[in-house]
């Protein structure tokens, strides 16, 4: 049965027009019949819904008839009794609806017909005819079987032949709507600078009140051929087009809790059914960098010239930045700019700093490793690194251009070191 | 028997005009006969949204239903169902007139129960005159329809048409005409039997 209803169910929606008679005029007694299932976006049901219309004419002789059933795949969605049939007079409507759910395919089935209400009975050949031309055999006297669902009738008809009529149906064919719900999600790749969670993975992004990081996200959908819608929540901005299977959201404003955004992609096949998928999104921003270590003999590299003359030294500092959710939730991303700007406070002797005074000096915020600074110290050119040596130095920390609390650096004669563990934005 | 012809007569000539929808594009009166028909389905589910509304049930999108199938636009949208609206108001009183119409004529004539031997009545002749107005009323919307909806809201619209009748050949046909209701062979030997019984 259900390969049948499978193999028939082909149509996408159709017009089924019939004309019972023909004759003088063209248009009269003419039946026409419509069976579509549509997705309701509003209600997340799928909608079928047929109707039967004659016209005047036959309407004088017959009463238009339909019923409809809806088909989830292979079984059908809510049982044969579960249709709305309404009677508006001129014309009979029918639907059902069922929920919808994403990838399957839906098949609506209508029949159409009209109930005979003009019978004469003829006596000379045993048969009924309507106006129209066709005839039937009346059932034998009882006992009847039941062969429609329809009331049956009781008359006396010559020559004194106690009959029991059952309404005649004129079947007018069927009618047939298929629908297949599409589905779609969201995948994040875990570009740089986003970290991914999940499943269901959060989309993250980092910003600051300087730089917006923007990254991209995309759908997978099917089937293909669709449209794509996507929205964003508050926060969020797309900084490319909102209509292809991908989009580029950027961060303007940090999040107040995780997860507190959203990002939304809906999916319409062209017969208007359609899915959408959501992931959460958090606005993440750079609110304290943490020293890893505060440098010392144990991260500084001596400098020897070729003749073994001590020439200055290499002292390196970690950073991790964290958000603003707590100081235990490291920023592990992979490119974020990461700057400095030094000014010399107080220095014993003659020597060379990088980057001098003044100078911005950028590298990038990577993962597994955070913010590296190197505190770079040598002698000026052809002396020796002076000793006893020390130097102080003002630092300011940018992570992608967000500038943090000043941090102090302290130059000895082997190795440097910085003040402060944890710094933080203004 | 004179009679009994004619009642055959009809038939043949059903016979000789088959009317089975045809595959393919529509030719112009059919898709404007089409045209009609997604107008009045589109009446169909307004009358319908409304009347759930009353009964306190979201109607959700299905006044819309039609249009979202054949992919009309928010502007595209509101003309169909503008004009569908304005046709529905113009018809729904010869509609409630045809129907008054039809019950007193079937209470005339015994609810439909005849004696023997004596034919139903031809249809009311205001019946027809109602039925010519209707087809007017609908032939005027189908025009304010194409004057209205713009060249790319039609194309939308007759591509829905095409790709539903497309859909209603062969053994799919949607609704039978005469001839393939009550086969030929039926009704050969139900004229075979009137003339042996004539005998």
């Amino acid at each position: 049965m259900t390969g049948l209803f499978r193999r028939t169910f082909t149509a996408m929606a159709l017009f089924a027009m019939a004309w019972l008679t023909a004759g003088a005029c063209v248009r009269a007694q003419s039946t026409e019949g419509y069976l579509d299932v549509f997705y309701d976006s509003e209600l997340d049901q799928v909608f079928a819904f047929a109707g039967t219309y004659p016209d005047y004419e036959t309407l004088t002789y017959y009463d238009p008839k339909v019923d409809v059933s809806l088909w989830c795949g292979d079984d059908i969605c809510s049982g044969w009794n579960n249709t709305v049939t309404v009677d508006y007079g001129t014309y009979v409507y029918a639907e059902m609806s069922w929920p919808a759910k994403a990838g399957l395919t839906y098949y609506a089935y209508a029949t159409h017909s009209l109930k005979l209400d003009w019978i004469a009975f003829d006596p000379e050949i045993y048969s009924y005819w309507d106006y129209y031309g066709y005839s039937f055999n009346p059932c034998p006297p009882s006992p009847c079987v039941l062969v429609e669902r329809e009331p049956p009738s009781c008359w006396w008809f010559p020559p004194l032949v106690a009959v029991v009529l059952y309404a005649e149906i004129i079947d007018l064919g069927s009618s047939e709507a298929e629908l297949t719900m599409p589905t779609v999600s969201i995948e994040i790749d875990c570009p740089p600078g986003v970290v991914c969670s999940g499943p269901p993975a959060t989309f993250e992004c980092l910003y600051t009140p300087v730089t917006h990081l923007a990254e991209t996200v995309r759908a997978v959908a099917a089937p293909s051929g669709g449209t794509f819608h996507w929205t964003l929540g508050s926060k969020l901005l797309a900084k490319s087009g909102t209509t292809g299977s991908a989009v580029e959201v950027e961060g303007v404003e940090g999040s107040s809790a995780p997860a507190d955004t959203w990002i939304k992609v809906t999916y319409t096949l062209e017969d208007g059914s359609s899915a959408s998928a959501s992931v959460p999104a958090t606005v993440r921003f750079a609110f304290k960098l943490r020293a890893k270590s505060m440098g010392g003999v144990e991260n500084t590299t001596l400098i020897y010239s070729s003749l073994g003359v001590y020439r200055g030294y290499l002292t390196t500092v970690y950073y991790d930045a964290t958000d603003q959710f707590g100081e235990n939730n490291v920023i592990v991303a992979d490119g974020p700019e990461f700057a400095e700007v030094l000014s010399t406070l107080y220095v014993s002797e003659p020597v060379t700093f990088d980057p001098p005074d003044g100078q911005k000096k950028s590298t990038r915020y990577v993962l597994n490793e955070g913010g590296r600074d190197v505190l770079s110290v040598t002698a000026a050119t052809g002396d020796p690194f002076p000793d006893p040596f020390r130097a102080s130095r003002e630092q300011i920390l940018y992570f992608e251009n967000e500038d943090f609390s000043p941090q102090y650096q302290d130059y000895y004669t082997t190795y440097a070191e910085v003040e402060i563990e944890w710094l933080h934005t203004f | 028997m004179f009679i009994k012809l004619l009642l055959v007569l009809p038939l043949g000539v059903v016979l000789a005009v088959p009317r089975a929808v045809a595959a393919g594009p529509p030719e112009a009166a059919d898709l404007a006969r089409a045209k009609a028909m997604a107008l009045q389905i589109c009446a169909t589910l307004q009358v319908r949204a409304e009347q759930m509304e009353q009964e306190g049930r979201p109607s959700g999108l299905l006044r819309r239903a039609f249009a979202i199938k054949a992919g009309l636009n928010d502007a595209e949208t509101q003309v169909l169902l503008e004009v569908a609206s304005r046709m529905r108001a113009r018809t729904a009183p010869l509609d409630n007139r045809a129907q008054a119409i039809i019950r007193s004529f079937r209470q005339k004539h015994g609810g439909g129960r005849l004696p023997a031997g004596v034919l139903p009545p031809p249809p009311p002749p205001e019946l027809t005159a109602l039925q010519r107005q209707r087809d007017a009323i609908l032939e005027e919307a189908v025009r304010e329809l194409d004057f209205q909806l713009g060249s790319v809201g039609l194309e939308k619209l007759h591509r829905q048409i095409s790709r539903a009748r497309t859909s209603t050949t062969g053994q799919n046909a949607a609704v039978r005409t005469p001839a393939e209701i009550r086969p030929l062979a039926s009704r050969m030997l139900s004229s075979s039997r009137r003339e042996e019984v004539a005998r």
